[in-house]
């Protein structure tokens, strides 16, 4: 009796034995941009940056439950922009290498796979990768977020040192964007010094299925032929003169 | 992947003890290779007192760098596992808030079995309760814009017109009128700030290429919406010319000069200065060669030409004061002065239930044209709440015109009339507008206060003579006719719009608003007719003026999110519109309109969106078309108003797609629309049997049309190339009465074109390209079927071999066909041009340039209307040779 209780325990798939609620949540997270145009010597521009908004605020959603996770950057709609907050964001990346956004990422934690949707110069490109190990260190230090108790965990990502701050009593190793693998959901996550994301309101009701699907739209690329085609094309940009469209003559 | 044990399956398989051994060592063996690579842990973790500690974190972290590597979080009752572990060694760490975090060597396989058993942690060594801090998020610069230094070199003297004559989706008429994605361009900026008030052809056609670092287009919204920050679903087709860097620092500008073969001249000087407070733009040309760095009164609407032989000369100033902020005032004045030289030769075909008749004329016109405009400008925000917005255009100008003419009238076989005309005109004509609006913001910008207010005044004072002299045959007959008319008119109005708009709840606004208005109209004109025998009649013709009061509330409700945005409108406008002829009233007609509008537009993913709009229209008849009275100006064709006229009444519905692939450089812009007015003013026309009309303005039933209009463009990588593909088609339907008879015109429009144009543009600059334009026109008192169509192609090389040196021609052929016309007609067009450079930096130029190297060129222009189809043929400036001198100055 005790053996096939253990046995059915062992094949149900969740990380804790006693599982009577499910787990799951919804957590808002707020992004801030901070627009610092350096002053540029020019006068008339440096008197028209000034005029400009000094910094822009972006909302994003993971939806999570024990056995996976959706972090949903598109289909969140909010209030329209005004003219003024979209041409900020074009001088931001005026004369930029094209990067490609994450749109959603999707992290199925008993396959150990994760899908995302990548769009990159307005195509969608789905890549799907096996987890990796990211490589997280983990550190006493305590903070409180909301209500929750959090653990600083920190890792080092293309030269930087990223900090994300965990909330075990979220059991989920589930995060916002390249943040997961931790033993609690993520709740802030700092890079260079500055605040990346930062969660504004966690619910812990499971969500609603439909909403926790594996994207389908775009492409499907591997995670090699996506980075190959990034690459190219950044070339292809610093070959070009650097983001002055085609419609110039030389 | 940890499966059950062996035994717990052997187990609960319920065999023998024999035959569970066997079925134990089978299981052994299949599940041994995964099993022995992977390892579960669990245990507990407590207090010191033995309590269970839930939402503790035990974890597996490398010895060597600590990075963690498995991890479990105990349940309620303390308990955790971790599972997936692969053999090795590691550091094992328990750690729960308000405890000492506990650290232990641990190898997988545990020799002891998985089960670590109960683990204490003990309080941490702090005596009080560990404070935790509340998190404080940091920010920091993040993103830092750097703007590319890299100033276009461009070393032809290029304007900005050039570069959009190359960019997809843009099409530029001879005159410099815009089209962007089919619509007219109607505001052209400079960093987003207005130049020269509301002519967009003096950016386009004054400042350099060079000095332009990216061309934008886009439909803007309102200045307010960008102060109220809620789109209030106004779009204006604008281009926005984003200045290079160093076009920002001092002054720069250019002068030329030249002269040629045949007299010609042309000579131009402009210097912009940008600076932080101060933009100041002031610009001078003369030339003899047609072409105009403004708009003039010539050749405003998108595809004519200009006609004629025109020497101009303007000059002007644009000043822009930057205060604080947002906070601008700018002022422009141009004046010029335009002398005009034109020969015309009109040939129509008129048909008439009772048969076709022709005409053809003959004219020859000089005129010259002075007018002065000055456009002020206030964009001032008072603070986080108030906004103001005001705008205000004065143009005066004078008028010369004299012109004589021969017209020719008749049947295929026999000619019944002739007109003889000589007239003379001076006219003065001032035109004022002004237009406001306050935006209040309360409530935290949830509500939201705007009056708007505009005012127009426009006054003609014209004197005019002319002779006639009118020949009539078989009988034979000839009559003179001389008549002087002082004509004056004015136009004034005035409408206020006072609205408020609330927000009700995320993304949902309603607003309210309502439009009064006060419009006048007038006319007095004085005649005087001699028949030539000396006697002249004063004829008292009399006065009219109309009054056009409207009352028009609007309610919207509006749902507004950053992905889409969609709109209803109720709108009822009441006008009250009198008449008084002479005095007294002849009419008071009040009018209801409903008005109803749509708006959707949903962008479904970055590079993508669609649209779809309704809008109704109403439009009051004009005085002229109204006053009862013969317009005896032409003898021949008598005009006469129709004080019955009716408003027309339009619906109009679009549906827009347009796509954006930044990948492959891709573009795709596809319209489709609709539109139907009921009580649309038309002709009618009475021809007699000496083939003298008069013609009427009167209301027919309904006129529809319906257009498509798609522009794609490509890149061909293979061949180096990028490919644009236009295609318009277009058809209406409308009603005209012919003689008492009802004439259906209906005409179908197709165009198409096509432009390849290669991308590296080192030493090469190539464009090539051809359009086929077929009309097919049908009238119902005419059994022909006119079908006429024409095609072109022109090619535009520029060769740079180097720094020093570049070439460039440029060819056109343009073919009109015969059908439907006595002849087909082909225009070629050929210019080419040599050009060194000097001084530091190339910024002087000397070019020797051939303008129609072949004398081919005239203006020529076929069109079917009403009841007819019109060719017109006109002079233009023909061959010449000219030497021109540019130099840059500043930059």
């Amino acid at each position: 009796m005790k053996h096939t209780h253990l046995a059915i325990l062992l094949l149900a798939g969740t990380l804790n034995a006693a599982a009577q609620t499910p787990i799951g949540g919804t957590v808002v997270y707020t992004m801030t941009t901070t627009y610092n145009f350096e002053p540029t010597g020019n006068d008339e521009w440096d008197a028209y940056a000034r005029t400009l908004p000094t910094e822009g605020k972006f909302e994003k959603v993971l939806y999570f439950t024990a056995e996976a996770s959706l972090y949903d950057v598109s289909s969140l709609e909010k209030e329209a922009t005004s003219g003024l907050q979209e041409k900020t964001e074009f001088f931001a990346s005026y004369g930029k290498p094209p990067k490609p956004a994450l749109k959603s990422l999707y992290i199925d934690y008993q396959e150990e796979s994760k899908v995302s949707l990548q769009e990159f110069m307005t195509r969608e490109f789905l890549v799907e990768s096996p987890l990796d190990n990211k490589g997280w260190k983990l550190d006493p230090t305590r903070k409180k977020i909301g209500e929750y108790v959090c653990m600083k965990a920190t890792m080092t990502l293309k030269g930087d040192t990223v900090t994300a701050w965990f909330a075990p009593e979220i059991p989920v190793p589930a995060g916002p964007a390249e943040y997961y693998g931790l033993p609690g959901v993520v709740l802030a996550v700092e890079r260079l010094g500055e605040t990346v994301l930062l969660a504004t309101s966690i619910d812990l009701s499971p969500p609603p299925a439909e909403l926790l699907v594996k994207p389908e739209n775009g492409k499907k690329t591997s995670p090699e032929a996506f980075d190959r085609i990034v690459e190219e094309k950044v070339e292809e940009f610093k070959k070009n003169g650097s983001g002055k469209s085609d419609y110039y003559r030389k | 992947m940890a499966l059950a044990n062996p035994t717990i399956i052997a187990n609960s398989m319920n065999i023998s003890i024999l035959h569970k051994k066997l079925v134990l060592l089978i299981l052994s063996l299949l599940l041994a290779g995964p099993l022995l690579a992977q390892r579960a842990l669990t245990g507990t973790v407590s207090d010191e007192q033995g309590e269970a500690l839930g939402y503790a974190t035990v974890a597996l972290l490398n010895p060597m760098d600590s990075i963690l590597n498995y991890f479990g979080v105990t349940d309620n009752k303390g308990f955790f596992r971790i599972r997936n572990i692969k053999e090795g060694d590691y550091l094992l760490q328990y750690s729960f808030v308000g405890m000492e975090t506990l650290y232990k060597n641990i190898s997988i396989p545990t020799p002891g079995g998985e089960d670590l058993g109960m683990q204490a942690l003990a309080p941490n060594a702090l005596e009080e309760v560990t404070i935790i801090e509340e998190y404080i998020p940091i920010t920091f610069k993040s993103d830092t814009v750097e703007f590319n230094p890299n100033a276009f070199n461009t070393k032809s003297h290029a304007v900005v017109e050039d570069l959009l004559k190359k960019m997809p989706g843009i099409e530029v008429d001879e005159a410099g009128n815009i089209k962007a994605l089919g619509e007219d361009v109607v505001n052209v900026r400079v960093d987003g700030k207005e130049f020269f008030g509301k002519d967009p052809k003096v950016a386009t056609k004054n400042l350099p290429a060079d000095a332009i670092l990216k061309v934008q287009v886009y439909d803007k919204k309102s200045d307010e919406s960008e102060f109220t920050g809620v789109d209030d679903g106004v779009r204006e087709r604008t281009i926005n010319l984003m200045l290079n860097e160093d076009h920002k620092k001092g002054y720069f500008g250019n002068v030329e000069a030249g002269l040629g073969t045949d007299n010609r001249y042309s000579a131009d000087g402009k210097v912009y200065r940008f600076s932080e407070k101060v933009q100041s733009a002031l610009l001078g040309m003369a030339n003899n060669i047609n072409e105009f760095g403004y708009t003039g009164n010539h050749g405003k609407e998108f595809g004519t030409g200009v006609r004629g032989e025109n020497q101009s000369m303007a000059g002007g100033l644009n000043l822009s004061y930057n205060a604080e902020g947002t906070n601008r005032y700018f002022l422009s004045y141009l004046a010029s002065t335009n002398n005009k030289e034109l020969e015309q030769e009109t040939t129509t075909e008129n048909y008439l239930p009772a048969g076709t008749y022709y005409q053809h004329s003959m004219v020859y016109e000089e005129e010259r044209t002075t007018p002065h405009k000055l456009n002020l400008g206030v964009r001032h925000k008072f603070n986080e709440q108030h906004n103001l917005i005001l705008d205000g255009d004065l143009s005066i100008s004078s008028n010369k015109l004299s012109s004589e003419g021969l017209t020719n009238t008749g049947l295929e076989d026999a000619l019944i009339n002739t007109l003889n005309n000589t007239t003379n005109t001076e006219s003065s004509v001032i035109d004022a507008e002004v237009k406001g609006s306050y935006v209040s913001k309360l409530n935290e910008g949830r509500t939201q206060f705007k009056t708007a207010v505009s005012g127009f005044y426009h006054q003609d004072n014209s004197l005019l003579n002319w002779r006639d002299t009118i020949s009539l045959y078989s009988p034979d007959s000839m009559d003179l006719f001389v008549q002087f008319r002082d004509e004056y008119s004015d136009r004034a109005g005035l409408v206020v719009t006072p609205g408020v708009v609330q927000r009700i709840k995320q993304f949902w606004y309603l607003s309210a608003g309502v439009e009064l208005g006060i419009k006048t109209e007038q006319l007095d004109w004085q005649q005087e007719i001699d028949r030539g025998s000396g006697e002249s009649m004063d004829t008292i013709l009399p006065s009219f003026s109309t009054q056009d009061l409207s009352l028009g509330p609007m309610l919207s409700m509006k749902r507004n999110s950053n992905k889409s945005q969609i709109e209803f409108i109720l709108k009822g406008t009441w006008n009250q519109y009198d008449k008084v002829l002479d005095g007294s009233s002849a009419d008071k007609s009040t009018y209801f309109y409903f008005q109803p509008g749509f708006n959707y537009e949903y962008k479904y993913r970055t590079g993508r969106r669609v649209n779809v709009r309704y809008r109704t229209h109403v439009n009051m008849p004009s005085a002229n078309q109204l006053y009862p009275v013969a317009n005896t100006i032409n003898l021949l064709s008598i005009y006469q108003g129709n004080l019955e006229l009716d408003p027309e009444y339009s619906h109009n519905l679009s549906a827009s797609w347009w796509y954006f692939d930044q990948f492959s450089f891709t573009s795709l812009f596809a319209r489709i629309g609709a539109g139907y007015i009921k009580d649309k003013i038309g002709w009618s026309q009475t021809t007699n049997e000496q083939l003298i009309t008069l013609v009427s303005p009167v209301n027919t039933p309904d006129h529809r049309s319906v257009y498509s209009y798609i522009s794609f463009s490509t890149p061909i990588r293979a061949l180096g190339m990028k490919v644009s593909l236009t295609s318009h088609e277009n058809w209406s339907k409308g009603l005209s009465i012919i003689n008492g008879d009802n004439n259906t015109q209906s005409n179908f429009l197709h165009s198409f074109s096509v432009r390849f144009e290669n991308r590296k543009k080192e030493k090469w600059d190539a464009a090539l390209g051809g359009n086929i334009s077929i009309t097919d026109a049908r009238y119902s008192i005419s059994s022909m079927n006119t079908v006429y169509y024409n095609t072109s192609l022109f090619t535009d090389i520029r060769f740079t071999p180097s720094d020093k040196w570049s070439f460039e021609t440029k060819a056109s052929l343009v073919n009109y066909d015969s059908k439907s016309f006595d002849e087909a007609v082909s225009i070629p067009l050929l210019t080419a041009g040599i050009s060194y450079y000097f001084l530091r930096g190339e910024r002087a130029s000397l070019t020797l340039r051939g303008y129609d190297l072949l004398n081919k060129q005239i203006g020529f222009e076929r069109i079917s209307q009403t009841n007819y189809l019109m060719q017109q043929e006109w002079n233009t400036i023909g061959r010449y040779v000219m030497l021109e001198f540019h130099m840059r100055i500043g930059r």
